[in-house]
């Protein structure tokens, strides 16, 4: 779904951002973990070509990123400033519906799957600007208007990060419900090894602006990411 | 016209309304525009003499009261609208008619007052349809030069935040072309004071009819060029 080859983004004075080659397989969940900066939201912005890479090609289901045509199958959410704060909720999914040729009544039809993950009145009665909402219902909408639109591959940036317990939970059912009934390609930046371990069938680790690890999901992948991480954090070293 | 403007465009129009509408800094542009609006009507009624070169100036001032931050309002938003399926050519096309329209609404409130005075009625239609065909034009492209972010929540007195010189030129264009006009109208003889007008009425004419389509490739072309330095002058909105 996504090749990147010889991927180099420089931030003067200290932060180079280098993947040599890098394939993101069709239909599957790929996780992307790391500590804060290791590169990972840069990952993302590259491949959404929001960021200009200093060398490099980003195809997305064969289509370089350059081009327009892979936004009509791409569905991302990376932080709060993806949603349009001065419109309702309701406004705001109905406005990205158009560009994607979803009609209103389908547009209904398709909220019902996030029924048990977002309070359906906080849509629906436009009680509240986007920009008034709480952190977490933000984050919510943002993630909502981008499977809305049922796509192909799914970018998510630390989509669990403000979420309670029961909503990360959903979360993890809605996006398993992606990949196996959409058949959408999943790419996820995230601070939670948990739930990525469980949903995702790939974790790719970045640490400086290089692909540290990049192996398959397994019983021990939890366990084995916990320990890294654990291993990392100046606070439990002897 | 409305009903011939595809749902798309009119969704993009009826989006950069509300922008305007229920934000803070927009909002106050709007209000000293239509604080304007009122003085010079109240100047009319009471003075009497001949001001529909100053009612030009008037309605012609959005361009540079509005148009010249177009792109720069949405600095928040610039991430989230290069990653949806929004074609550029649709969001320059979209703002080329708001501004259109804007321009028309105030220039028909403004037809009830000149009934009476049928020549600086004509000359007032042949200077908007001059105002309609050129400037959503050149201040589009103009504003497509902007990288400065501007911060909606702010309050517009005093507030220069966004501009940069070509957006400041754009803006100071129109009154410079305005008071150009008075000084040909003033000198010409009072049988050929329709000239003047008459000419740029045509101009902008046939700059709708010929050209429209030349301005919006050479403005998304412009946009596409500078896409990332503009990405990057709109983030880190605080």
């Amino acid at each position: 779904m996504i090749r990147i080859e010889n991927l180099i983004k420089e931030y003067k004075p200290d932060f180079k951002f280098e993947i040599p080659g890098l394939k993101i397989n069709k239909e599957a969940c790929t996780a992307i973990v790391g500590n804060n900066g290791a590169g990972k939201t840069t990952l993302l912005n590259l491949i959404l070509d929001l960021v200009e890479p200093d060398t490099g090609i980003i195809e997305i289901n064969s289509i370089n990123n350059k081009k327009t045509e892979w936004k009509a199958f791409t569905g991302s959410y990376l932080d709060e400033n993806f949603l349009f704060d001065f419109l309702y909720p309701l406004e705001y999914l109905k406005f990205i519906s158009v560009f994607y040729n979803i009609g209103n009544d389908e547009l209904i039809k398709r909220l019902e799957l996030f029924r048990n993950f977002i309070e359906p009145d906080l849509i629906f009665k436009n009680k509240k600007l986007i920009g008034y909402l709480s952190e977490g219902n933000k984050e919510k909408l943002g993630i909502i208007s981008a499977l809305i639109i049922n796509p192909l591959l799914i970018i998510l940036d630390e989509p669990y990060s403000r979420l309670d317990p029961t909503s990360r939970t959903i979360l993890s059912k809605i996006l398993i419900y992606y990949k196996v009934a959409l058949k959408s390609t999943l790419l996820i930046s995230s601070h939670d090894l948990y739930n990525l371990a469980h949903i995702c069938d790939r974790i790719i680790l970045v640490e400086d602006g290089k692909v540290k690890l990049d192996e398959l999901t397994s019983a021990t992948t939890f366990s084995r990411l916990n320990n890294y991480f654990r291993e990392k954090s100046c606070f439990n070293k002897r | 016209m409305i009903c011939n403007i595809p749902s798309i465009l009119k969704n993009l129009i009826v989006y950069e309304l509300k922008i305007i509408f229920r934000n803070r800094r927009p909002r106050n542009t709007l209000l000293f525009y239509i604080i304007g609006y009122v003085a010079v009507i109240l100047l009319y009624l009471t003075r009497g003499y001949q001001i529909f070169l100053y009612n030009y100036i008037l309605i012609s001032s959005v361009y540079f009261m509005y148009g010249a931050l177009m792109f720069a309002w949405e600095s928040k938003y610039y991430d989230s609208i290069y990653s949806k399926n929004i074609k550029i050519k649709d969001i320059v096309t979209g703002k080329i008619l708001l501004l259109q329209l804007i321009n028309m609404v105030f220039f028909l409130l403004l037809v009830p007052f000149l009934w009476l005075e049928p020549a600086q009625l004509v000359s007032l239609t042949l200077l908007t349809v001059y105002n309609i065909g050129i400037y959503p034009y050149t201040d589009v492209l103009l504003a497509s030069y902007n990288k400065k972010k501007v911060r909606l929540y702010r309050c517009r007195t005093f507030n220069l935040e966004g501009y940069a010189f070509l957006s400041a030129f754009g803006a100071y264009k129109t009154i410079a072309m305005g008071i150009v006009i008075i000084v040909i109208t003033e000198i010409v003889p009072s049988s050929f004071k329709l000239i003047v007008p008459g000419i740029l009425g045509t101009a902008g004419l046939f700059n709708i009819l010929l050209f429209s389509k030349f301005w919006i490739t050479r403005i998304e072309d412009n946009l596409n060029k500078r896409k990332y330095l503009m990405l990057e002058g709109f983030r880190h909105y605080d």
